[in-house]
């Protein structure tokens, strides 16, 4: 099984792993008279895994939300390799980067898993409609280029033999790396994945964590929000921590098992003076 | 709990009675008529190509309301301009032979008509496209009223003939199969009706590969599967919303133009042939284009057999009563078995 993105040869030299891809700049989301984010500031550097935790209703797929234009914020601004992407669309935001999974799965049911990761290179495609039509040889080209290519992803993500499958189908932790895998075909610069483990066997689990860090190793930004502590202590380069809207720290993995800030949103006041 | 029960049973024995006495009145009035069987079969095929035609304005119905959530009552409107720009495309080339004049007249009603399934959607739904669903609704009507009156201005009160497709003139050929013997009585079909059935089948294939093999076919079945999922994707809503008008006026355009020599084309076609294609996506769910095809088909055909012994002018009656039962007994349409559960 391959283990390198296909299109590596075609991919720009990535930039030092110091610059930064994603910047959020004191951001601010509120609903009604809930702020559901309160200047949260942080940046997301190439190459870099990191892990967005934080007790239940802490904004973290608020932030996720406002990062893929699902939301625009009230206050601050979002920045993908220093362009602005406040008030664009999701498709907008997709189309200049951004690919994400969600935390209850939205694959596309009626579709066959081979469909549903075209549907993910759609964003990438040339190909007009009339052109399509009429089957042009061009358009035959590129609809073959990309069947083979949607072959090559699901061969990556582990799952080369389920391409015919109704994507409805499959158990719950193949639909999420069919979702990672249609996130992948749009050929993101930053990978966002909302509770990638949430709902998964301890196997499917493992398998999972062999994926992002191939992906890592590929030189792939990821980005995710994640109950599992374990998981993302394990995993990630570095952890932002939010609570009740406002990032209370943020660092290294063992740093932030430390930060008495951390231990007293996750086990209380009380328990944090103690520390 | 027990309430839940007892209007459940209450609906059970609603619905019982109801098919009891429609297929009781059903049968009083087909016993008076003392049809043979082969008149049966006649209303049921002139049926199946008044229906062929609703299954196409279903179509449009459908692929609107798949893409977009609203359901476009300028559909008939969409078939009525395919029919009457059709007519006057053929009137003003009638120098040329018939066959590449009929050919240029279809081409133009579907192109044009395309154009203001387009145009509408720009100029219409896309600034109220944040409104609420019944309000586009409201909007859609208020396009076919309009669109309605641009062709009474254009075309006047009159009714228009198209040359068949096979004869290139106003009559038409006729089939007759059977009959010879003392006594019998042919079925007669109209060689039109071939055309209907041809077109229809030949679109509803090239729709079925646009959708199942094109790249833009699948966005579009994404953002109908999953409006928010196909955005981050990076599929824009919008330009499929426009795309989706486009398809709906170019099919209903196609319907309008093949059933234009079967019929007589006037300015205010659209109403019933729309609120009939509703129907028949109402009979098929709404959702599912395959459902709405055989939703037209069998609106077509109950609604013929069931004039056909009564009254032709019952025809409307039947198909909305047909539309009353489904609302207010399988509103999830007849081939779902359970209602499509919205995921938040």
């Amino acid at each position: 099984m391959s283990v390198t993105l296909p299109d590596e040869q075609t991919r720009q030299a990535a930039p030092p792993r110091a610059e930064t891809l994603l910047s959020v700049e004191n951001v601010d989301m509120v609903f009604g008279g809930l702020k559901a984010l309160n200047e949260v500031t942080t940046q997301i550097l190439h190459g870099q895994i990191k892990g967005i935790i934080g007790p239940n209703g802490a904004g973290k797929s608020t932030l996720f939300n406002v990062v893929t234009g699902i939301y625009t914020p009230t206050n601050g601004d979002v920045c993908l390799n220093a362009e602005s992407l406040v008030g664009l669309k999701p498709n907008e935001i997709a189309e200049r980067g951004i690919a994400r999974t969600f935390q209850t799965i939205r694959l596309f049911g009626d579709m066959s898993v081979l469909e549903n990761v075209m549907v993910g290179q759609h964003v990438r495609t040339r190909t007009t409609f009339l052109a399509a039509a009429l089957r042009l040889p061009a358009a035959r080209r590129e609809e073959r280029a990309m069947r083979e290519r949607a072959h090559e992803l699901l061969a990556l993500c582990g799952i080369p033999d389920k391409a015919d499958t109704l994507a409805g189908n499959l158990p719950f932790g193949q639909q999420r790396i069919v979702e990672i895998a249609r996130a992948l075909a749009t050929d993101p610069k930053l990978l966002v994945l909302d509770e990638p483990a949430s709902g998964l066997t301890g196997v499917e689990r493992d398998e999972l964590v062999a994926l992002i860090r191939r992906l890592r190793d590929d030189g792939m930004t990821i980005v995710l929000v994640e109950h599992d502590m374990q998981l993302v202590m394990n995993l990630v380069d570095e952890v932002l921590v939010l609570d009740y809207g406002r990032a209370i720290a943020e660092g290294p993995p063992d740093q932030i098992k430390t930060d008495p800030a951390v231990i007293a949103a996750y086990l209380g006041e009380d328990a944090g003076s103690l520390v | 709990m027990q309430k839940l029960l007892q209007s459940q049973t209450a609906r059970r024995i609603a619905q019982i009675a109801l098919v009891t006495v429609l297929v009781g009145l059903t049968i009083y009035f087909a016993a008076q008529k003392n049809y043979r069987p082969v008149q049966y079969v006649q209303l049921a095929l002139d049926g199946l190509r008044g229906g062929t035609i609703y299954a196409l304005v279903a179509l449009g119905f459908v692929t609107v309301f798949n893409v977009t959530g609203i359901i476009n009552f300028a559909q008939g409107a969409f078939a009525m301009l395919g029919a009457m720009i059709a007519v006057s495309v053929n009137i003003a080339l009638a120098d040329l032979p018939g066959v590449p004049r009929l050919l240029l007249a279809g081409l133009a009603a579907v192109l044009i008509t395309t154009l203001v399934g387009v145009i509408m959607e720009r100029v219409t739904i896309f600034p109220a496209r944040d409104a609420e669903p019944l309000t586009l609704i409201i909007i859609t009507v208020g396009v076919f009223i309009v669109l309605q009156g641009i062709a009474l201005l254009i075309w006047g009160t009159d009714s228009y003939s198209l040359d068949s497709f096979t004869t290139f003139e106003t009559s038409d050929h006729i089939i007759r199969l059977g009959g010879e013997a003392e006594g019998a009585i042919p079925l007669i079909i109209r060689s039109q009706s071939f055309w209907i059935w041809g077109t229809a089948a030949v679109l509803m294939a090239g729709l079925w590969f646009f959708f199942e093999r094109t790249m833009i076919g699948r966005a579009l079945k994404a953002c109908s599967d999953n409006r928010q999922a196909a955005a981050l994707m990076g599929i824009s809503p919008e330009r499929m919303s426009m795309l989706s008008f486009a398809l709906a006026a170019a099919v209903g355009a196609i319907g309008g133009f093949v059933l234009a020599p079967a019929t007589r084309p006037i300015y205010d076609m659209g109403l019933s042939l729309g609120l009939k294609g509703f129907i028949a996506a109402i009979i098929g769910g709404l959702v599912n284009p395959a459902a709405a095809v055989v939703g037209g088909l069998m609106l077509g055909v109950i609604e013929n057999l069931g004039a056909g012994i009564t009254r032709a002018g019952f025809k409307d009656v039947i198909a909305f009563l047909i539309l009353i039962l489904m609302l207010l007994f399988r509103p999830q349409g007849l081939f779902t078995r359970q209602q499509r559960v919205e995921k938040v």
